[in-house]
């Protein structure tokens, strides 16, 4: 039985021994912590989203680093998995002592990853969490880096309004960001003249959307909605063509704004998405951030990237004004910013909601995405109504 | 021999004691999260260690738990503990019928159908939205202090081994094995196995429950996949075959080693986590069936230059 | 319900219930001849799925010009698993847990080696796109391909298991393992074939439904349970038995989610399966054979 104390000794002294070693030369990094979804159904807009941090810190460091000293990003995958989130941010906050951290992907992670900021009392942008739910529990060091849920389908929706378009289906997944994007759809609807004929959920990770599909066809709406990611976004439009669904007009909320749904083919075509940015649009520093992220990462940024940079952005900002990294100053300072980022403009209200970034709306034509809402930074008109699936190659 | 064990006993309260104020968080979070690992594989420990059942549903018990005390505490606003003992309390009540139905299946039948248990209470987590939270889950107060849950997770460590030590050494216990053994013989000698069968059920039943609970208020956040993560069933069998299942310390033994390991394999090959934790299962299976904690009485034993003392284990071989 | 929506429903659960059946058949193959689950059936199926993804994206190959190749990979895997892990394991009365655990640790290492080789994402082959309508129904194109190639397949392993002798012995020994062993069958070769070939198949199912869904590496074990599901429900052993529950479940499936939820069409595959075990041990082919 000693051998048993023994071990326990073993991994106790070991432990103590590599929470100890952090304590390391004089200009040691500041880091800055943060999980991504490397894996699960969030990896390929999380991927661009961690491209755009990089990003940031690569061009930071060139510039000197942040209050003198170089900086760090440190990172860990959380597998699009909100449990998984928390333990790592704990992880990032207690064993890597990080100095700084920004938001995960998804409302969902970051909705469970706020309280861990929030007990450890460390400011938080989460870039890429749209639910402003999150940020309506008198939290004080969470702030909101995504344009809110509501804005996501205003463009679709006037458009629908502008070609008459009455009845709507919509399918969400049953997580926090898209059923937040169902209920402001829900309220907002009246105003556009639309009814609401269709709304259910279905739960992450379905795959076989036949069912509520057959459904959908029957009501026969003029709009579908799927407030979606890319895995189910992808999977709602090609089985609508399946499954004979003729709506006039398509939209989904994430996922037709990635370039991988351009995978569906000549299925996409006609397909509208919410995006938050466009590499057109005349932010302050787009352009060249555009640029500089092709050069390093040899794509071009979407809308996470530029939503990432942008609350490294504003977290730059906030620290240099403080001067130090204590927390209390670097959360008011945030919650006081107002600035113009690559993603748009930036201001939080006293709660934490994000009410500077706005929506746009973008449409596959002939395999391209084409930016066609608001007018000021339309690249080309809407196409509408979608051609029926059986005229279509 | 018996002077010796509660010295090692003695210690170990002490160092379990005494840790939270010698230690950083990290290392506190640590010992928690072993602790909670450790618990859920007590729980099947009696289960499938002794009673020979084969379970991969304790996950069941353990979601139970964790939604009770996100429940308790969001709906009801009860204070936490009432709600981890109300799960503890609401799986033993489950486990009765659930018991009941399903130990009338064998082997694979009971394995599976145990694991298809977990995906049915998952659904009704997801499906029941207006009072789990559905998909989108439910977020609890942040919780202030780790020091009572990591005490509460040490007093279930400890409970886990007093439970299996008295009862490996009652008749209940060596009835439960005899059912391990050869469940049709015991029962021709007598043995009335549905009874005891149950029994082991809804003790093994209480222990995953808190640990979801502990989990959960640890947590601060509770989803259907946060709450029947099947990574936490894996991990706690492999904590149990690596100690030794059926003995009283393997599962001990077994989760602070795995535990370590994994800690220091998550921080260096993040990606290659499962290829590991697969190997040493496949490993552990073809060269130590047994477990740690055969071996090392074994060996013990030999230095000692007496005859193993045989247990179960030695005599199914 | 519309009758003409009723007959769509009948439809795509069927269409769905014929890939069902094939990702079963390899799990009743191996179950019967050895006694033993195989918990990385399901990570095979998504393994084959991610190489069909592979190739079809690199080279765009028709994928069902694939299924040779994911048999293959599944087949080898099976193989060596059946002869360097599996086998080794002592043939005591703990067997049955021990081979459990030993194809969930196969499964840990499967996925793990998919993501490493394939990424993390999900991922699906865009192959035929819409469908045919026939007599006012929408037959998926993809769908329908992927059901009529699961129907031939199957036809192919029951042709072999009748009528070949590997395939009379592979039989054998899963009616009666030392029946067959004093009839001179070796019943290690035979154990290594089966499990193989059970494994191939579990590849022949994931090239199909690569070809209609999104799959990912961690939905492997969804895959195992269902198609453990289908075979407890059609009865273990049961060519007929296991066809009659992949179409039940695909039904099940499909008239659930559009009755009541897409959740609870998520959980009926596990709802079915318990009931069926706790009150139809035998499964549906049980029913007749009394």
């Amino acid at each position: 039985m000693g051998r048993n104390v023994r071990i326990l000794l073993v991994a106790a002294v070991a432990l103590l021994m590599v929470s100890g070693s952090a304590v390391a030369a004089e200009k040691k990094p500041i880091l800055i912590g943060t999980s991504v979804s490397l894996s699960g159904s969030y990896a390929a807009s999380a991927k661009y989203g961690l491209e755009g941090y990089q990003l940031f810190v690569e061009q930071l460091n060139k510039r000197g680093g942040l209050l003198g000293r170089p900086v760090k990003l440190v990172y860990y995958d959380d597998r699009s998995d909100a449990n998984t989130g928390v333990q790592l941010y704990e992880k990032l906050i207690t064993a890597d002592k990080v100095d700084l951290i920004v938001g995960p992907y998804s409302s969902g992670v970051t909705s469970a990853v706020s309280t861990v900021a929030e007990k450890h009392k460390m400011a938080m942008i989460g870039p890429e969490a749209a639910d402003a739910k999150i940020y309506m529990r008198g939290y004080k060091y969470n702030f909101q880096g995504q344009t809110q849920a509501g804005r996501y389908m205003l463009g679709a929706l006037a458009l629908a309004k502008a070609h008459g378009y009455k009845t709507m289906a919509m399918l969400a997944e049953d997580t926090a960001f898209p059923k937040a994007v169902s209920e402001e759809v829900v309220k907002v609807v009246p105003e556009y003249g639309v009814k609401i004929v269709f709304n259910q959920t279905y739960p992450k990770g379905a795959a076989d959307f036949s069912a509520l599909l057959t459904k959908v066809k029957q009501l026969n709406p003029d709009i579908v909605f799927a407030n979606s990611y890319l895995p189910d976004g992808q999977g709602i439009i090609r089985q609508s063509r399946e499954q004979g669904v003729d709506a006039k007009m398509f939209a989904v909320a994430v996922g037709a704004a990635e370039p991988e749904f351009g995978n569906l083919g000549s299925t996409a075509n006609y397909i509208f998405g919410a995006t938050q940015w466009a590499a057109n649009m005349k932010t302050k520093g787009n352009p060249e951030f555009v640029k500089a992220y092709k050069a390093m990462f040899g794509r071009n940024p979407d809308y996470h990237s530029a939503a990432n940079y942008g609350a490294m952005q504003v977290l730059d900002a906030a620290v240099k004004q403080v001067g130090s990294l204590d927390q209390n100053k670097i959360a008011a300072a945030i919650s006081k910013t107002e600035m113009d980022t690559v993603y748009g403009h930036f201001k939080v209200d006293g709660r934490g909601v994000q009410v500077g970034y706005a929506s746009a709306l973008l449409q596959w034509q002939n395999g391209k995405q084409v930016v066609v809402w608001p007018a000021a930074v339309a690249q080309g008109k809407a196409i509408l109504p979608t051609p029926p699936w059986s005229q279509r190659k | 021999m018996k002077k010796y064990s509660l010295a090692v006993l003695a210690a170990g309260i002490l160092f379990v004691a005494a840790l939270p104020h010698f230690g950083s968080d990290y290392l506190v979070g640590f010992f928690f999260s072993t602790f909670i690992f450790v618990t859920v594989a007590y729980g099947w420990n009696l289960i499938s260690g002794y009673t020979g059942y084969l379970s991969f549903g304790q996950m069941s018990f353990f979601g139970l738990g964790a939604y009770a005390l996100a429940i308790a505490v969001f709906r009801y606003h009860l204070p936490w503990p009432v709600g981890v003992l109300a799960g503890g309390l609401l799986a033993a009540i489950l486990a009765v019928p659930l018991g009941w139905l399903m130990l009338r299946l064998r082997g694979p039948y009971f394995a599976l159908g145990m694991l298809g248990f977990v995906q049915i209470l998952s659904t009704v987590s997801s499906a029941w939205s207006s009072f789990t939270g559905g998909g989108e889950g439910i977020y609890l107060p942040p919780t202030a202090s780790l020091r009572p849950l990591y005490y509460a997770a040490a007093a279930m460590v400890f409970l886990g081994i007093g439970v299996t030590r008295a009862i490996e050494r009652s008749a209940f216990g060596l009835r439960l094995q005899a059912i391990r053994e050869d469940e049709l013989a015991a029962e021709a000698m007598g043995v009335e196995t549905t009874r005891l069968k149950l029994q082991a059920f809804v003790i093994a039943s209480v222990f995953p429950a808190i640990a979801g609970g502990l989990y959960a208020w640890r947590l601060s956040y509770i989803d259907p996949s946060s709450a029947f993560p099947g990574n936490y069933e894996i991990q706690s069998i492999l904590m149990t075959i690596l100690g030794g299942a059926g003995t009283i310390l393997g599962p001990l033994v077994g989760g602070l080693t795995l535990s370590v390991l994994s800690e220091v394999i998550w921080a260096r090959f993040a990606e290659l986590h499962l290829l590991l934790v697969g190997s040493l299962i496949i490993l552990v299976l073809l060269f130590m069936p047994e477990g740690m904690i055969p071996l090392v009485r074994r060996f013990l034993a030999r230095r000692r230059g007496r005859v193993p003392k045989t247990g179960m284990q030695e005599v199914r071989r | 319900m519309d009758f003409s929506i009723f007959l769509q429903l009948v439809v795509n659960g069927l269409l769905v219930g014929g890939v069902y059946g094939l990702m079963s058949l390899g799990i009743n193959l191996v179950w019967g001849v050895m006694g033993v689950i195989n918990l990385a059936h399901g990570d095979l199926i998504m393994a084959a799925g991610f190489l069909t993804f592979w190739i079809f994206t690199q080279w765009h190959v028709n994928p069902l010009l694939l299924l040779p190749a994911g048999m293959a990979m599944t087949f080898v895997v099976g193989m060596l698993s059946q002869r360097f892990l599996l086998g080794r394991l002592p043939q005591d009365r703990g067997a049955i847990k021990s081979s459990l655990l030993m194809t969930f640790g196969i499964s840990y290492v499967v996925i793990n080696l998919a993501q490493l080789l394939w990424g993390n994402e999900f991922q699906t082959v865009t192959y035929l796109a819409g469908s045919w309508t026939l007599g006012g129904l929408d037959f998926a194109k993809a769908r329908t391909v992927a059901f009529l190639a699961a129907g031939v397949i199957t036809t192919f392993l029951w042709l072999f298991l009748q009528y070949t002798n590997q395939g009379r012995a592979i039989r054998a020994v899963s009616q009666n393992r030392d029946g067959a062993s004093v009839c001179g069958v070796d019943n290690g070769r035979i154990q290594i074939a089966s499990f193989a070939l059970g494994a191939g198949l579990a590849g022949a199912a994931g090239v199909l439904l690569v070809m209609i869904f999104a799959i990912s590496p961690s939905m492997g074990s969804g895959y195992t349970i269902r198609s453990f599901a289908v075979t407890v429900i059609g009865g273990l052993g049961s060519f007929p038995g296991a066809l009659c529950g992949a179409m039940i479940l695909g039904l099940a499936e499909v008239f659930t989610g559009y009755m009541v939820s897409a959740q609870v069409a998520n959980g009926v595959a596990f709802i079915l399966f318990l009931v069926v075990l706790l009150v139809l041990p035998q499964g549906l082919s049980g029913m007749f054979r009394r």
